[in-house]
């Protein structure tokens, strides 16, 4: 059997971080070899495994209920625990020790945190120059709004996100439901730890990544900002409309709260998509050929095709219009999403068995990789799993050491 | 000519890699702008006539550069431009020849097209075996749905998170301009940086396949995770909140005098800092209100309306005044106005001026990140199309003046 592919074999991350937008990072880097390490501790867990007991099929799941969380595993998986007293000079002092045999650290904590402890950037790379520490506030380390806790909603409220979320002509619905702010912050920060890690591995040189995951949705926000900041126009509520096609929006198909994403981008698509109306009786304006005339008359546009819509199943009508070189797709639940065959195959969701859980898919670095692929190699990790074999075997700490540790509430 | 990086001149994380981009729309370009901030040299292959980004916008209302579209700006900014007909074989050829020597090719041409010009995976790994390349599509190069039309809107609908938004009984919405795509091209970004050091390592070059489906869908299925298994039967949209309010009341946006804001209490503690700023309102004592699990899954819209009145009777500003004086969490839904005027970005520096045309500059995002050495390229010109082609052309492939011009007189070169 030919050995996995690894790229990031010998990458070493300690991790702080708490909830998605950090762990996320480790988890994908995991996913490539890398050993995270999430540092922990029994006082003060991280929020994601404290969302109580989970219930499955209508029954309680067994075990501790920190334990139990499928939202940290998927966050977390593929990562080793240990726990630390961080308030513990000898915590501290063991955190020197490993960040003096790791390439990279990852906090999400609130901006001078780590710093109080003794564990900020400064004091690390002096142990390590090397060292990259990706700091991952909501809005950076300085600043008038330095101090603002990074909830989603929050973050996307202040970058003009959530006014933009409703439909046409009418108050904004924001999406309040969708923590869009996370995966677009740990995406972004993702980029910038891998840039600094390749530079380090070419020249030996850490760096401190002041990451703003408020900026890393302005940097996705560009266009209503230049529609504001360049053209002096304040951005629409757009709804599901593109301003350059019509049709572009979600139409609803037969039964209940069933709809189909549906987009014409150019000429012969919706000659397609007019042959397909006109067979079952609903013949369109022939001036509506031209994209401009639709622009016109959009909301004329959408009720024509929301009528004929309405007459197919969800799945029946994305597969005619693909056949007919339309752009179609069925607004899928997650449960759905689970299901449906796009998402099966290509290695998204891989299985991990986890002690108290059981077997449960997470998702993977959401890349195709022909050479070397993500894989999830292990569940998240329980709390302190891996005392023994960190503070053991990488730092060297003799049993009764750690046992003294343990004891003194330092290893906790 | 780019900055090219001088024996003195800052170091930047890419500085040597060379990428090629070709593509269409927005994935393959924030990709590639997001390599080139960091110092890759960026070749963009443009087709006759330019990348029709270009023609987008937003244009500038008034000035000497109301013609330099903004969008094609903030994502081309760094680059190099050549126009080349890829429907000419010579065109074709070019290419082929410049990916001879670049590290990555970043694409979201369609997969017919990539096929039919050897852009392909296949057809890149029989020819360029140290190349890695990135290609960008809705739903990816395999599967079901591989090369089937559709972008952003069906990639989000796929997904899982497209249900999740809008209002119960209407259509569920997207999260709007064009997301999926965005976040197709900082994945595909990070992935060609995990290639490259694996190809440091010894692995050879690679092809990357990035579906805006499923980067979304895991997005979608992780956030999914914090609702399922605590009694919510599904992560279904409702409206202006997280449905049951993801737990304790409130996780809702409410009207104000103004506008409207953002509440989120999680804790009691957070609800009673609510209810003293309101000035402690005798409802607020009932059990029924004090009860904060019930109120946010069972009654929420009860809640909303005791809290609407106190709300309207103030503006954003004031209410954010308010919540930070009295500790809870509550944010303006703030205009794009008032973003740009947000004295904290200015502070940081969050938006840099880019150089447009007659002397002006305009504001577009920096990156989110800065480093304590490296330096990054934020406030590089985008090219003009075609700018590099003759440069790219005689440095790179060597091609003497009297080609040169054969070639654009055929119109391989634009």
């Amino acid at each position: 059997m030919s050995e996995r592919p690894r790229p990031l074999a010998g990458v070493r991350v300690l991790d702080f971080s708490w909830v998605w937008s950090g762990p996320m990072v480790g988890a994908m880097l995991a996913d490539f070899g890398a050993e995270v390490i999430k540092i922990e501790h029994g006082g003060r867990l991280d929020n994601a495994r404290l969302r109580g007991r989970p219930t499955h099929a209508e029954r309680p799941l067994e075990g501790p209920s920190i334990e139990l969380n499928p939202y940290f595993h998927q966050t977390n998986h593929g990562k080793l625990s240990i726990t630390l007293n961080l308030k513990d000079a000898r915590a501290v002092e063991l955190v020197h020790r490993l960040a003096g045999i790791s390439q990279a650290v990852v906090e999400n904590l609130s901006v001078g945190a780590l710093e109080r402890l003794g564990l900020g950037y400064r004091d690390l790379a002096a142990v390590n120059p090397a060292l990259v520490y990706l700091a991952m506030s909501a809005a950076g380390q300085h600043g008038p709004l330095t101090g603002m806790r990074a909830y989603a909603p929050v973050m996307s409220s202040l970058t003009g996100l959530e006014a933009l979320v409703g439909y046409p002509g009418e108050a904004p619905v924001g999406m309040m439901n969708v923590g869009y702010g996370d995966p677009n912050a740990g995406a972004h920060a993702l980029f910038a730890l891998l840039a600094a890690l390749w530079h380090q591995r070419r020249t030996g040189v850490g760096q401190f990544i002041d990451f703003s995951q408020v900026d890393a949705l302005l940097a996705v926000l560009v266009e209503p900002l230049l529609e504001q900041a360049w053209a002096g126009r304040a951005p629409a509520v757009r709804g599901n409309r593109d301003p350059r096609h019509v049709p572009h929006g979600v139409f609803p198909a037969r039964g209940e709260d069933a709809w189909v994403a549906i987009s014409v981008t150019d000429e012969g698509q919706w000659r397609a998509l007019r042959e397909l109306m006109a067979r079952d009786g609903r013949s369109l304006p022939e001036a509506w050929d031209r994209i401009d005339a639709r622009l016109a008359d959009v909301d004329r546009v959408e009720q024509a095709v929301g009528g004929w819509s309405r007459d197919y199943s969800r799945e029946d009508l994305a597969a005619l219009l693909q056949r007919a070189g339309v752009g179609a797709a069925p607004v899928l639940s997650v449960p759905e999403q689970w299901d449906h065959p796009q998402f099966q195959g290509q290695g998204l969701r891989q299985p991990a068995e986890h002690p108290h859980f059981g077997a449960s898919l997470h998702y993977a670095a959401p890349w195709r990789m022909s050479a070397t692929p993500p894989h999830v190699h292990a569940s998240a990790p329980l709390l302190g799993a891996d005392n023994d074999y960190v503070l053991g075997e990488l730092l060297g700490l003799e049993p009764a050491q750690l046992h003294q540790l343990v004891e003194d509430g330092v290893v906790a | 000519m780019s900055a090219a990086a001088g024996p003195d001149a800052p170091a930047t994380a890419l500085a040597g890699i060379t990428v090629v981009e070709t593509g269409q729309d927005i994935a393959a370009a924030y990709c590639t702008r997001l390599l080139a901030s960091q110092g890759a040299r960026v070749i963009k292959v443009e087709p006759p006539g330019g990348d029709p980004l270009r023609w987008r916008g937003p244009f500038p209302c008034a000035g000497p550069d109301t013609a330099v579209p903004g969008l094609q700006s903030y994502l081309d900014a760094g680059k190099e431009s050549i126009v080349l007909d890829l429907d000419q074989p010579e065109g074709q050829d070019l290419l082929h020849r410049l990916l001879g020597s670049a590290d990555l090719f970043v694409s979201n041409l369609s997969l017919a097209r990539r096929r039919a010009l050897e852009l392909d995976a296949d057809s890149l790994g029989a020819r360029h075996r140290a190349l890695i390349s990135v290609a960008l599509s809705a739903f990816g190069d395999r599967g079901p749905l591989a090369g089937c039309p559709g972008g952003d809107l069906e990639a989000q609908a796929l997904s899982g998170v497209c249900w999740a938004i809008g209002c119960p009984g209407r259509e569920p919405l997207v999260v709007p301009y064009q997301q999926a795509d965005y976040q197709a091209g900082v994945h595909g970004a990070s992935a060609a940086l995990v290639a490259l050091m694996a190809r440091e390592a010894g692995a050879g070059g690679q092809a990357i396949d990035i579906a805006a489906a499923d980067v979304l869908a895991a997005a979608a299925g992780t956030n999914s995770l914090i609702y399922l298994f605590y009694g919510v039967g599904r992560w279904d949209r409702a409206g202006n909140r997280a449905i049951a309010s993801g737990g304790p009341y409130p996780y809702v946006i409410l009207p104000c005098r103004d506008g409207a804001v953002c509440l989120i209490g999680r804790t009691r503690r957070d609800w009673q800092n609510l209810l003293a700023a309101m000035g402690d309102p005798q409802w607020g004592r009932d059990p029924r209100y004090q009860d904060l699990h019930a109120m946010g899954r069972d009654y929420p819209e009860e809640v909303d309306a005791l809290l609407v009145p106190w709300l309207k009777r103030h503006t954003r500003a004031e209410l954010h005044a308010l919540a930070a004086h009295h500790q809870f969490p509550l944010a303006p839904l703030k205009t794009m106005a008032e973003v740009l005027e947000t004295p904290h970005f200015a502070e940081r520096g969050s938006f840099v001026q880019m150089p447009t045309a007659g002397g002006r500059t305009r504001p577009v995002p920096a990156t989110p990140f800065r480093f304590s050495t490296l330096s990054q390229r934020l406030d590089a010109p985008s090219p003009g199309p075609g700018a590099h082609g003759t440069d790219i052309l005689a440095r790179d492939l060597g091609l003497d003046e009297a080609v040169i011009g054969t070639l654009r007189a055929s119109g391989v070169l634009g």
